[in-house]
C-alpha cells in the first residue's frame, strides 16, 4: 500500500550498545543460513565501531547491518556510515522485534542477554548500569519512547547501578511514562533505603525473576 | 556584516528553522515563525505549542504524539486523535510545535 513501510522480520537480532569488544561479539555472531535472515544493530556508543567493523561485517554474512540514525548523527553529523552498515531507527528495530524475531541477543552496558521470544507477555527492558553522561541516559530513555510510540506492552526493570536513572537529573524523563501511564517501571531495590525520584514499583529480586520469566522478550540495555 | 536571520524584532534562527536561543521565545516570535511557513496560529495551535513547551520543561524531551492526543482528550476534546493534530500541522505536529514554540529541533528519530 502506498505510504506504508514494510517492517522486516529477522530470525535473529544482535543488538550491540556497548562500545568495547564489539569485534568479538560480531565475530561470534553466526552466519545466517540461506533460508533465514539476521540483523546486527548498533546503538549508542557502539555506533562508533561501525567504520572499523565494515570488513568484518562483510565477512560475517549477516543479512543486515544497521546503526541507529539518532545515535550516529549525534556523533557524526553530515556523514553516513560505511557500507554494509546503513542508517535505521530504534523504532524500526523494535517494530522488527515485535514482528516476531526468533531470538534477540542484547549486548548491553551491563552485560549480555539472550532472549528466545518465549512467554506470553510483552517486552522487558532491563537497565542495570548507571549512566555516565546525560547522552547515555537520554539514549536509554529513547528505547522506551520508541516502544511507547508503537503502543507495545513494555515494562522496564531497573536494578543495581541502573537505579541511578531514577534519581536526580535523570529522573524527570522517566516520570513521563508513569504520568501518561505508558509503561510499568520496576525497581529492584531489595534492602536499599535510598529514595527514588520516580514512582517506580519497588520489587524484590525474586519478583524480578518472575517478571523476566513472564515477558516475551527481555532486552538488556 | 549583519546577520540576515536576525533583526531587532526577531531572535536568531538556525539553519533548521529553530531558535538558537529558546530564551528569546515570545508569543510574537511564535507568530513570526509560523508566518514564515504561511501558518496563522489559532486557539488549537496555541494549545499544542504550550503543551509541547510544558512537556519539554517538565521531562526534557518533546512529547510523543500519543501523549499529546491523550492530553487533548483530557482537556475536553473527546474525539481527539493524531489526525486532529495533523490537521493543525500537516508537516508534523510535534516537530512544528517545537519549532514555533522556540524549542530545539527534536534530535530523536522517534
Amino acid at each position: 500500500m502506498a505510504g506504508r513501510h514494510t517492517i522486516p522480520k529477522f530470525d535473529r537480532i544482535l543488538l550491540i550498545r556497548c562500545g568495547s569488544d564489539v569485534e568479538d561479539r560480531l565475530w561470534d555472531f553466526p552466519a545466517a543460513p540461506e533460508d533465514s535472515s539476521n540483523l546486527v544493530f548498533l546503538h549508542g556508543d557502539a555506533v562508533e565501531s561501525a567504520d572499523r567493523l565494515k570488513t568484518l561485517a562483510v565477512r560475517s554474512h549477516a543479512a543486515s547491518f544497521q546503526v541507529c540514525r539518532t545515535s550516529w548523527c549525534r556523533r557524526h553529523p553530515g556523514r553516513a556510515p560505511a557500507p554494509p552498515f546503513e542508517l535505521s531507527t530504534l523504532t524500526r528495530l523494535i517494530a522488527s522485534i515485535a514482528a516476531g524475531a526468533g531470538r534477540v541477543d542484547s549486548d548491553g552496558l551491563s552485560g549480555a542477554c539472550c532472549s528466545q521470544g518465549s512467554g506470553d507477555g510483552g517486552y522487558l527492558l532491563e537497565i542495570a548500569f548507571a549512566p555516565d553522561s546525560p547522552r547515555q541516559a537520554e539514549e536509554t530513555v529513547e528505547w522506551l519512547l520508541a516502544a511507547a510510540s508503537l503502543e507495545l506492552d513494555v515494562r522496564v526493570l531497573f536494578s543495581a547501578g541502573g537505579l541511578a536513572h531514577l534519581r536526580g537529573e535523570f529522573a524527570p524523563a522517566w516520570r513521563q511514562f508513569i504520568d501518561f501511564d505508558l509503561a510499568g517501571l520496576y525497581a529492584q531495590t531489595g534492602n536499599r533505603v535510598d529514595p527514588l525520584d520516580v514512582d517506580a514499583r519497588c520489587i524484590e529480586p525474586s519478583d524480578a525473576i518472575g517478571l523476566r520469566g513472564d515477558r516475551r522478550q527481555v532486552i538488556l540495555l | 556584516m549583519s546577520d540576515p536571520s536576525r533583526d531587532s524584532d526577531r531572535p536568531a534562527i538556525g539553519a533548521d528553522g529553530h531558535l538558537l536561543d529558546r530564551n528569546g521565545w515570545t508569543d510574537a516570535v511564535a507568530r513570526q515563525l509560523a508566518a514564515r511557513d504561511g501558518v496563522e496560529l489559532g486557539e488549537m495551535h496555541w494549545w499544542l505549542i504550550r503543551f509541547v513547551r510544558d512537556h519539554f520543561d517538565r521531562y526534557g524531551n518533546p512529547p510523543l504524539m500519543r501523549m499529546a492526543v491523550a492530553a487533548l482528550r483530557e482537556s475536553g476534546v473527546e474525539d481527539a486523535s493524531s489526525r486532529t493534530l495533523y490537521r493543525l500541522f500537516p508537516d508534523g505536529p510535534i516537530r512544528l510545535a517545537c519549532r514555533y514554540g522556540g524549542l530545539p529541533a527534536p534530535e530523536s528519530c522517534i
